[in-house]
This record gives C-alpha cells, sequence and structure tokens, in this order.
C-alpha cells in the first residue's frame, strides 16, 4: 500500500509548533519521498517556513521508512547525540507521526496530513494507526490517534467506561487510547490540550483531491517507463 | 421547569428514568411514568441504552410533557450524525422539550445489533457544543436559524472511572462547551463524588448523584459483568446475597446512597431499571418525601 498525503497549511504547522523551541525535521523516504513532501526541496521550503515563524530547525534527517519502530530509534538516538532539539516535525503520513511519538520523550507534530491509502509499496506490521482523515489532530492528543486508537473513535475524550486502563467495550484486548493520550499528555506537559474547543471531524478533508490521485498516476506512470 | 433553573429554587432535586418499549405499545412505560411522577422532579428518556434498540426517546418524551411530566431528553451519538442530531434538537425544542442530556452512547458491541453501523460523527463534547449553537441561533456550520432555541443542556460523568483526572478534565471541557448540570453514572460509594462535586461547585453547575436500585444478587452481578462503568461493591452483593427479601435490601442500600448524597450534591437521578414502582418506598425510606 502507499500512503498519500499533503502537507498541511503552514499556518497550521507553524500553529503548533510555536513556542516549541529548537525542531528537528523527521521525514520519511518511503511511500511519502516519492509523494513529494520529503523531497530536499520541499523540506527546505519547510525549514524556511518554520524559520520564518521564530522556530529553529537545528537538523532535518530523512529516513526511509518512518514506519518501521527500530530504524526511528536508532536515527532519533544518533540525531540526540548530535544536537539538542525540543520537538520533532514528522514529515509523513499518520503512521510513521506515531511511531516516532512513541519512540520519543520530545513533543512530536505532524507536517501531513494523510488522505487515503490509495497508492502502492511501503508497509507497516502491526494494528491499524491511520485512518488517513485528511485532518491529522495528532498535535491535539499526544500523538496517538483517539480515531484508531479509541474503540469509539471519540476525538474529545474518554467515555465513562474506562477502567484501569482498559477499553470498557473489549476489556480483554484493548487498552483505552483515551487513558493512553492522557497519560501522554500529562509526561509532556499538555494537558491542557484536553480543556480546548471540542473537536469535530471534517469529512470533507477526507476525500482525496483529484490534483492527489493525478500526480499518482503520474509518479507510477513514470516508474513503469523506468523499468 | 428546566433542570438548572429547579437547582436554583430548590435544595435538593430528585429525577429518574424511563426506559422507552421494545415495540410499539408504550402503555406500561406510561404507567411506569405515573407511579413515580408526583415524587420526582423530572424524568429523563433513555436513548437506545445499551445500544438495544427500542422506541425512540424524543417521542416518549412528548407522551410524558402531554401528561404534565417534565422530561429530559437523552440523545446519544452512536445513532445519528450531525445533520441528524441538530434536526432532531430542533424537533425536541419544536415539540416543547427543554431539557436535554447529552451522551455519546454505549458501543453497538454491547447492545442487540451489533451489527449496525455505529456514527460517533460527534461525541458528548461536540453534541453540548452544538446544543449551544443552535441556542445562539446558528447551526454547527454557522448558518443562521430562523430563530434560537433555549435548550437546558446536562452531561454525564462516571466517578467510578479510573483514574478519575481524564474524567475532572472532561467534566470541565463539557462545561466550558455549555453543560449546565450533571447527572452521575451510578454511585456506590459516595466518597468517590466528592472531586466531581468540588469542580461542579466551583464552576457553578448542580450535580445529582446517579442512584442505582439493586433487584436482587444476581442483577448486581451482571451489572457488574456487562454495564460499563458501574461497580457495585463486593460487600453489596453479599448484603443482598444474605437478605430473605433483597429487593427490600436494594431499597434500602439505594436510601443510604440517597442520604449520603444529600450532604454534598444538588440531587440525585434513581435508575430503577423498570421498577418504577418502588422510586416512592425508596424516597421514603430515605425520608424524602414531602
Amino acid at each position: 500500500m502507499m500512503l498519500i498525503t499533503r502537507l498541511k497549511p503552514m499556518d497550521e504547522i507553524s500553529s503548533q509548533v510555536k513556542d516549541s523551541g529548537a525542531v528537528l525535521i523527521l521525514a520519511c523516504n518511503g511511500c511519502e519521498e516519492s509523494f513529494g513532501n520529503a523531497h530536499p526541496q520541499q523540506l527546505r521550503y519547510l525549514e524556511e517556513e518554520l524559520e520564518k515563524k521564530s522556530a529553529s530547525v537545528t537538523q532535518t534527517l530523512s529516513i526511509d521508512f518512518l514506519c518501521e519502530p527500530i530504524l526511528v530509534r536508532y536515527w532519533l538516538r544518533k540525531a540526540e547525540a548530535q544536537e539538542n532539539f525540543d520537538s520533532i516535525v514528522v514529515v509523513s503520513c499518520g503512521i510513521g507521526v506515531q511511531v516516532v511519538s512513541k519512540e520519543t520523550e520530545h513533543r512530536v507534530y505532524p507536517a501531513c496530513d494523510t488522505v487515503t491509502m490509495g497508492g502502492r509499496f511501503g508497509q507497516a506490521w502491526g494494528k491499524e494507526i491511520c485512518k488517513e482523515c485528511g485532518q491529522c489532530i495528532l498535535p491535539y492528543t499526544g500523538g496517538i490517534c483517539p480515531l484508531t486508537a479509541c474503540s469509539k473513535g471519540l476525538l474529545n475524550g474518554p467515555c465513562g467506561g474506562s477502567k484501569d486502563g482498559r477499553c470498557e467495550v473489549f476489556p480483554e484486548t484493548r487498552e483505552c487510547g483515551w487513558h493512553l493520550i492522557y497519560e501522554r499528555l500529562k509526561a509532556v506537559g499538555r494537558l491542557d490540550l484536553l480543556l480546548g474547543l471540542p473537536l469535530v471531524r471534517d469529512y470533507s478533508r477526507s476525500e482525496p483531491p483529484e490534483a492527489l490521485i493525478t500526480l499518482r498516476d503520474q509518479i507510477l506512470e513514470k516508474q513503469v517507463q523506468t523499468l | 421547569m428546566i433542570i438548572s433553573e429547579l437547582a436554583k429554587q430548590k435544595p435538593f432535586i430528585i429525577t429518574s428514568e424511563l426506559t422507552p418499549p421494545k415495540g410499539p405499545d408504550y402503555g406500561n412505560t406510561l404507567k411506569a411514568a405515573d407511579s413515580m411522577e408526583p415524587f420526582v422532579d423530572a424524568i429523563n428518556v433513555t436513548d437506545g441504552q445499551s445500544a438495544v434498540m427500542r422506541m425512540g426517546s424524543l417521542g416518549v418524551c412528548r407522551l410524558l410533557a402531554d401528561r404534565g411530566n417534565e422530561p429530559v431528553f437523552q440523545l446519544t451519538c452512536r445513532d445519528r450524525n450531525r445533520i441528524a442530531l441538530q434536526s432532531e434538537l430542533l424537533n425536541a425544542f419544536g415539540l416543547g422539550i427543554r431539557n436535554v442530556l447529552c451522551l455519546t452512547g454505549d458501543h453497538v458491541a454491547l447492545g442487540d445489533h451489533p451489527d449496525a453501523k455505529q456514527v460517533f460523527d460527534l461525541d458528548s463534547v461536540s453534541l453540548l457544543w452544538a446544543v449551544q449553537r443552535l441556542n445562539e441561533g446558528f447551526d454547527m456550520r454557522k448558518n443562521a436559524l430562523n430563530g434560537a432555541t433555549e435548550l437546558c443542556a446536562g452531561a454525564v460523568v462516571n466517578p467510578n472511572a479510573w483514574p478519575i483526572e481524564p474524567q475532572l478534565l472532561k467534566m470541565e471541557r463539557k462545561i466550558r462547551t455549555g453543560a449546565r448540570f450533571f447527572q452521575t453514572q451510578a454511585v456506590f460509594d459516595v466518597s468517590k463524588l466528592r472531586p466531581f462535586v468540588d469542580l461542579a461547585r466551583r464552576m457553578k453547575v448542580p450535580l445529582l448523584a446517579g442512584v442505582l436500585l439493586l433487584k436482587t444478587p444476581s442483577m448486581a452481578r451482571y451489572v457488574n459483568a456487562r454495564v460499563p462503568g458501574v461497580e457495585i461493591p463486593e460487600n453489596l452483593i453479599t448484603e443482598l446475597e444474605r437478605s430473605a427479601d433483597p429487593t427490600k435490601t436494594g431499597i434500602e442500600i439505594a436510601a443510604r446512597i440517597i442520604v449520603e448524597s444529600k450532604e454534598i450534591c444538588q440531587g440525585v437521578h434513581l435508575i430503577t431499571g423498570g421498577r418504577e414502582e418502588l422510586v416512592k418506598e425508596i424516597l421514603e425510606k430515605a425520608d424524602m418525601l414531602p
């Protein structure tokens, strides 16, 4: 499969990243590279735009497949040894963002919205952790997606049935997604996010734009030609 | 009278709960309402409780209003998208219903149609927000309405959840989003209410403690096993088991909880689960009848 993403509006990214100190940009060379958002040119644009909004980008790293936890862990440790940073902007699908989030104590922000799985190559093992909603809300939920982590897909906090961190519906097999989000936000000092205006999903954003689909076709066409 | 006004005028509010019939005949539902009506301030009507398909809440609310009762329209997000929910809120207002309890709703896996699509387009918090918008004369997309509703939105909170901090945060979020009264999930240990009572007091919204009538030991065990968010302590189940008349013992337990709740809450919400005729006896035992 191939997860298709598009860059979030710059204002949305910078409003989340502001006051986050030094930034590490972590880009995925998996499905993404072919998708443009992680091209060196695009990453330079992201760096410049973030710098304009007074964030200091200390490092930009491109890694093959951010959906691969071991790879992510390896490069994160390496990056940490090289330079100090306070937060990470991830250029990948929602899976990459959540894998990074799990591997670090730093605040993690998605640069992209994941729109559809409608492509090919690239793989992520394990449970479904990205619904390709086209409206990545991971900055508000501690880098854990409630659409997949909560059995009801609730966006604004736990239901009343969570007990000892287990899901009320499937206590034997599932953790309460909102418990995980709460623990994470507590650890990073952002419980205030749980008191914000209610999040409401915009389903119109999950419809893959025609231009992206055309671009995908062009990319695939080019690959066929070079075979 | 809407619950938030009632709370200003009465030192202690008593509400109860009615489950619509499984089928078209609502005769017994109205009989149950009649048996408790003289003793309660308002009657909640559940909306597909436990994800079991039944007659709708709004219809029964209107039937109650026709008989002069004050209904609380329970509305869940499980079965309707935001268009239907807003439409239903307008229906309710148009039909003279004023109290709306905004709930997320139980997962379909718990009910009698586990193969149904569950919606959850909104959740309890965003539903409260929708009510707020309608009360301002707009829909969720800021389109102007031809008037504003005057709905009194309520919400629930579960003091049994552990850890409680996420529940407290969500309760505060609900208040900020327009919740004007709270009912709690059934409590058996009143001390668990304390942090929620403190928050409600600080933010000036009335909180009604949920009181569930235990009818038999097996019912108590069933609730523990199957109803999310309720926990009946083992000592109470033992008390029921040792009793020659478990229902009588259940009534005594409920009355005890009411008396304890009276110390700290603005009211109680009684859940009698099909034994509405016992409301009078419970309140009598708790010395709450006028």
